[in-house]
């Protein structure tokens, strides 16, 4: 009986060895993904992680660097014509698909025709990018006026692509760099059909990396550095594991046994942290505001609303509650963005401050206002999302607008995601106060600006002079009107779309979102992006 | 053998005899009860659904347009009585339909055939552990009664039942993975016997608690009982007395709990698994719901009403087999 125990536990033993033994010799990087990658194919894909794993093993014509500048990759260069709406891209010749095929300009037009075409993806959120783009027929093509192959893109021959914009685009460079541009090997995506997408048998690629084992939701799969790659010398590592790890303390437990080198931080945890040497925050892009719906009682008054703005303290918010390298919110757009097209200097510095925590001015505001509304006091509600974070903030703003607005009574109401987007839309308009956020899609201020002009993502607060106060026209302009091709210009109407934001006291700013993650400090070369694929891991070097 | 001879009859006979034993027809009532509750379980999942809000697409940057062109593709649009008979129709034939936003335009099929093996591994690995754990318990317990084994019996039966899986798991995974380090921390395909034992363990605590204080009390009530004093006085004894006459009486009631006892571990089996990342039913049915993913909800909450019912079938069944006393006096007339 003894001898049987003891070898039992000698096997165990043994088993226990050898599953850690790991392979010394091989730089493989584990990272920590808090979902499942939704769809490996392009045109499916809409979350971060789904984006960081498809952009590891494929390439576009341009690649954001670590500063955000857009760099070639299968592109070498471009001419581009007189009238700034003309790009005609050299493809380099040595990219090859992983199963051997050379990238070709025609993958591009197949992708692009097929990204857009709302019969394949009907879901599909970045449709619009084409529009956003400029791409010459690009807005015809969305409201079912033409045919996606009558889409802006041509492929003179294998290496030339040539791509004709409606108007000039100021940022179509770094556009290029958005996972929906990305090409797609015709003859194989069409030999695949509806499995297209689903699994690492499913797709090629001709980026850094190739997937060897992923299947549909897979919570544990694999890529190794591409032997096919052009510009495979630039990788150091030879392996990336990801693992999706939904509980944030199994994680913890994983990261510190070292099965990950990456893990991020959520709750609780990030306070534990601060002080570690791997921690690390990353503005993450996501500016949250708290939207004021005109249509509410008493919202319709610009001085209510005014007072709303500067009665938040936000950097106790991100000092005392978020406590993750979240900053607060002094305007529309966030920091780092986007520098100015003469000395690179960001947005952020060249507009104003806005919206900052005064709380004799809020309460100023607030008395005027409640005497134009011929009201003693008023009850607002405030919906935020079912997280812990949105609670949190939202129980602080309510904290904040009661104690320095006295006669405001403001009511939390919380819901899911899905539900808070679906009572914000204009159609429904379910809200009086939201706390909502907008990620940028491109690195320039306009993502942000349309959303609130009339028809824009943002748009259910109802701001009906956007219309008629030139907020809307100057937007279009800046967009695709004549001043998409005078940059300088351009900078300085976008600058005057901030200050009329905060002239009509629109929208309530309140932080800009940092993610808190723990690396270990062997790993080198992350590279995090507020814009675009999220982290990039090309360069990732390992020491030791 | 004539042509309208006694064979035909006889065989006619034989089926008819054949369907009034009172086994077959206890289990061919119970047969279509499952049926019928599985029916009316896939309509009020349907008509759940209908009442979650939000719709699986509403992503923050879908215009309307959008929103509307994937209702119709995915047949949303159309009122709901037809999309209920089409659904029901569909699961009939086995076309589960695709997920909309976990594994985008991925058959079920393929995520339940991915998914599903696991989760029916490591619960069974539960239910077999918990069961004989809990029945070794209950017995030594009962055996022993009112001595050291008696307490720690009942010790282990109120912390087992107290203390909620996801501790056990936190704490298995703390103590033993990461500072002793004799098991993975996270449940992995390349290793699946050693990093499915810690999840199987958190698991089976609450089964192996209830089962061994229902195991002790029942065995102390039939250890008391005449017929035992009866078989004692016959010359049985040892081992044969207590199984021949003492644990198949005992078994009865466990049987009964071990039914719900099912769907504990189904439940818990969500927490464990999102702990260890497992990737099987649990988890996937968990997100699901968050991510207003329509058909992934209803199929997996529909496989788990199923192994409900399968396994309520099963207690049933068992139960007719092992006390004659069920199926004869139910079957009266």
């Amino acid at each position: 009986m003894k001898r049987i125990l003891s070898l039992m536990l000698a096997a165990v033993l043994v088993l226990s060895v050898g599953t850690f033994a790991s392979a010394e010799s091989k730089k493989i990087l584990n990272v920590h993904l808090l979902n499942e990658v939704e769809s490996l194919e392009i045109g499916l894909a809409s979350a971060g992680q789904s984006f960081d794993v498809i952009s590891a093993t494929e390439e576009g014509l341009y690649a954001m660097d670590a500063g955000g500048t857009p760099v070639p990759t299968i592109a070498t260069g471009y001419t581009l014509s007189d009238d700034n709406c003309v790009y005609t891209f050299t493809l380099r010749k040595d990219a090859v698909w992983s199963n051997g095929t050379p990238v070709t300009a025609n993958d591009f037009v197949y992708a692009w025709t097929r990204g857009i075409d709302d019969v394949t993806y009907p879901d599909y959120t970045y449709a619009w990018i084409f529009e956003t783009a400029c791409i010459k027929n690009a807005s015809a093509i969305l409201k079912h006026e033409m045919a996606p192959s009558e889409l802006g893109v041509k492929a003179l021959d294998d290496n030339t692509l040539q791509v004709t914009l409606a108007s000039p685009c100021g940022y179509f460079l770094s556009l290029m760099a958005f996972p929906i541009f990305l090409p797609i090997n015709q003859q194989f995506a069409e030999s695949q059909g509806a499995d297209y997408g689903k699994s690492s048998d499913n797709v090629l690629a001709n980026g850094p990396f190739v997937l060897t084992d992923y299947t549909p939701a897979s919570l544990s799969f694999n890529m190794v550095k591409n032997d096919k790659y052009y510009d495979k010398d630039s990788v150091k590592i030879d392996a990336i594991h990801f693992q999706v790890i939904k509980d944030n303390q199994s994680a913890m437990l994983a990261y510190e046994n070292g099965e990950l080198d990456t893990v991020l931080l959520t709750g609780d945890l990030t306070e534990l942290y601060t002080d570690d040497a791997e921690f690390k925050t990353v503005p993450s892009g996501y500016y949250w505001y708290v939207s004021m719906n005109q249509k509410a009682p008493g919202l319709n008054n610009i001085d209510i609303r005014n007072a709303i703005i500067h009665a938040i303290d936000k950097d106790s918010l991100c000092g005392y509650v978020l406590k993750d390298g979240s900053v607060g919110a002094y305007g529309a757009v966030p920091t780092s963005l986007c520098g100015d097209p003469e000395k690179g200097v960001d947005f952020r510095d060249c507009s104003g401050t806005y919206a900052q925590y005064d709380v004799a001015q809020a309460q100023e505001s607030w008395k005027k206002g409640l005497e134009e509304i011929g009201k003693a006091d008023l009850t607002l509600e405030l919906l935020t999302e079912d997280t812990d974070e949105s609670k949190a903030v939202g129980e602080f703003v309510q904290q904040q607008l009661q104690t320095n607005l006295p006669g405001l009574t403001v009511t939390l109401t919380t819901t899911v995601k899905k539900d808070r987007l679906q009572r914000m839309r204009r159609e429904n308009g379910n809200y009086q106060l939201g706390l909502t956020r907008w990620g940028p899609d491109y690195a320039d201020p306009m993502t942000y600006f349309n959303i609130w002009s009339t028809g824009g993502g943002h748009d259910g607060m109802s701001w009906e002079d956007s219309k008629t106060n030139g907020y809307d026209e100057l937007c279009k302009r800046c967009t695709d009107g004549d001043l998409a091709g005078k940059p300088v210009e351009r900078w300085q109407a976008m600058i005057s779309l901030e200050k009329m934001l905060f002239d009509n006291a629109v929208i309530c700013p309140v932080y800009l979102k940092a993610d808190a993650l723990l690396v270990k400090s062997k790993v080198t070369g992350i590279e995090f992006h507020a814009v675009g694929t999220p982290h990039v891991y090309k360069h990732v070097e390992i020491a030791g | 053998m004539n042509a309208n001879g006694k064979r035909p009859e006889r065989k006619e006979n034989a089926v008819r005899a054949f369907l009034r034993l009172p086994m077959v027809k206890y289990v061919l009532k119970r047969l279509l009860i499952a049926a019928l509750t599985i029916a009316v379980i896939i309509l009020a999942l349907f008509l759940l659904l209908q009442f979650m809000p939000g719709s699986p697409f509403n992503d923050e940057k879908m215009s309307l347009e959008q929103i509307a062109a994937a209702n119709a593709k995915y047949g949303l649009d159309k009122p709901v009585v037809i999309q209920f008979f089409q659904y029901f129709k569909n699961m009939l034939t086995g076309d589960f339909g695709v997920s909309y936003s976990i594994a985008k335009n991925v058959d079920i099929t393929t995520l339940l055939n991915a998914r599903l093996p696991v989760s029916l591994r490591i619960g069974f690995q539960a239910v077999a552990l918990g069961t004989i754990l809990g029945l070794l318990l209950g017995i030594l317990a009962a055996l022993k009664h009112n001595t050291f084994w008696d307490t720690l019996c009942t010790v282990i039966s109120v912390i087992g039942v107290s203390v909620p899986s996801y501790v056990f798991a936190l704490g298995l995974c703390y103590f033993l993975a990461f500072l002793l380090g004799w098991f993975p921390t996270l449940y992995s395909d390349a290793n699946p016997i050693l990093s499915s034992v810690l999840p199987t363990i958190s698991l089976s605590m609450f089964t192996i608690a209830t089962i061994a204080r229902f195991t002790r009390t029942e065995m102390l009530d039939v250890l008391g009982s005449d017929y035992m004093l009866l078989a004692e006085s016959k010359g049985v004894y040892g081992t044969r007395l207590i199984w021949m006459h003492a644990i198949r009486n005992a078994l009865i009631p466990v049987i009964t709990v071990l039914g719900p006892l099912v769907v504990d571990l189904m439940t818990g089996s969500m927490v464990v698994e999102k702990i260890f990342s497992i990737p099987g039913i649990g988890t996937l049915l968990v997100q699901a719901i968050q991510a207003n993913d329509y058909n992934v909800t209803v199929v997996l909450s529909f496989v788990y009403s199923l192994m409900y019912v399968l396994m309520m079938l099963i207690v049933d069944v068992l139960y007719g087999i092992i006390d004659p006393r069920i199926r004869l006096t139910k079957e009266d007339g």
